[in-house]
């Protein structure tokens, strides 16, 4: 595969294996190629992305560059432009219902580098991995930190890694359900009170919005207040996890123990109690209580 | 979650309703509509101005957030130093409020 072509991917279902001998796709993948790898499952699509899907992605001698990893089997395009080192590129994923999904490249291992999707950027520190949901009327994408050295990459092995997997199959299985309510029109609403609250709860720790605005009865100003706490809700998750993969649980346990705060923390909250014991206003500290609360 | 499964509901026609489970003495609507049953969560929102309000804190702390999750893992960076260095960015963002304590790392430089 020359760098500098423009490759189309892959094509669904019956086209795959006839585009495959033009454009690449592989069952597996040699070092120092790019590759895309779409798979079935003789079970069918029960949850697209774990069940079926399609990895792109890039070795870099035996090391795994970066895997976009999708939930469709849709064209899509990697124009690379390599300065050097550091691999450049520029994307696009078609979505089943939306415009296509843009994206941008640059990476000199799998460690140092990023992607943009839409413009949204990702460094390649929080992880090389991108599952992206192209089911429903806009894309998703999620970045996760996985340890790739030991993976194989061929259709098999990529799907027992999702199957196994309870990040991938958690995301590609809230995205499935989202995406058939989001594309089949108005949402049904829950089918008792109790499962409208567990929705509720499930979509909103999730970050499934399209479940989320299903459970519930609510204005245009509700509903975009319900999206600033599931987007916060689902950021501070994502913290939480980045922080408990890279420093261990009772990291995590002592970044919420007011007990365990920095020293000077600890001093700045105790002046700040003081203060608010006389009528004061805080003054900003390291860290005191009032932040501790939001995480 | 299994606070709410075991939730004792009362329905009442179209409305049903349940106590808090974490707010005691609190209830909780719902009501019937596009076919099923829905949370009614207008009885819980602020007003527009407070609401509007706490959409903007809320995209602001988030955006801080995300910011300070970059520096997860970075060599030389401790767990401690982003205690910090996040607590005093929410603090900023929050009351406007910036300390004179030296900072731990500068997020815009990792």
């Amino acid at each position: 595969m020359k760098p500098s072509a423009i490759r189309p991917l892959t094509v669904a279902s019956m086209l795959l294996v006839a585009s495959c001998a033009v454009c690449g796709c592989s069952d597996a993948a040699k070092p120092g190629t790019t590759f895309s790898i779409p798979w079935t499952s003789p079970q069918g699509d029960a949850v697209p992305g774990v069940d079926s899907g399609l990895v792109l992605g890039k070795k870099q001698g035996n090391a795994v560059l970066f895997l976009v990893w999708t939930d469709g089997r849709n064209p899509c395009t990697l124009t690379e432009r390599p300065v050097g080192s550091v691999v450049k590129g520029t994307g696009e994923l078609k979505m089943q219902a939306a415009q296509p999904l843009k994206f941008e490249l640059e990476a000199r291992d799998p460690n140092v580098g990023w992607m943009t999707f839409d413009g949204v950027k990702y460094d390649f520190a929080a992880g090389n991995l991108f599952l992206v949901s192209t089911i429903g009327p806009k894309a998703t994408v999620k970045q996760l930190k996985k340890d790739l050295s030991n993976l194989k990459l061929d259709r098999d092995a990529l799907r027992a890694f999702a199957s196994s997997d309870a990040e991938i199959s958690a995301y590609f299985g809230s995205r499935k359900r989202s995406g058939e309510l989001a594309l089949n029109g108005e949402p049904a609403a829950p089918a008792s009170p109790r499962d409208a609250f567990i929705q509720f709860v499930e979509a909103l720790t999730g970050g499934d919005e399209a479940r989320l605005l299903a459970a519930v009865e609510a204005n245009a100003r509700q509903k975009e207040m319900l999206r600033a706490v599931m987007d916060f809700a689902t950021t501070v998750s994502g913290f939480r996890d980045a922080f408990v993969k890279a420093y261990g649980e009772q990291a995590w346990k002592d970044f919420q123990d007011d007990a365990k705060a920095p020293k000077d923390g600890k001093r700045q909250a105790e002046r700040h109690r003081r203060q608010g014991e006389r009528g004061q206003d805080p003054r900003p500290g390291d860290r005191g209580a009032r932040q501790r609360s939001f995480l | 979650m299994a606070k709410i499964r075991a939730l004792a509901i009362e329905e009442r026609g179209n409305e049903a309703f349940c106590d808090s489970p974490e707010e005691p003495g609190k209830k909780v609507r719902f009501v019937k509509a596009g076919g099923g049953w829905r949370l009614d969560v207008g009885r819980d929102m602020p007003a527009e101005a407070e609401a509007r309000k706490q959409i903007r804190q809320m995209k602001d702390l988030a955006d801080a957030v995300r910011t300070y999750r970059k520096a997860i893992g970075k060599p030389g960076i401790r767990p401690e130093g982003i205690d910090a260095e996040l607590g005093r960015e929410l603090m900023k963002r929050l009351k406007g409020l910036e300390s004179k304590e030296p900072h731990r790392f500068d997020i815009n430089k990792l």
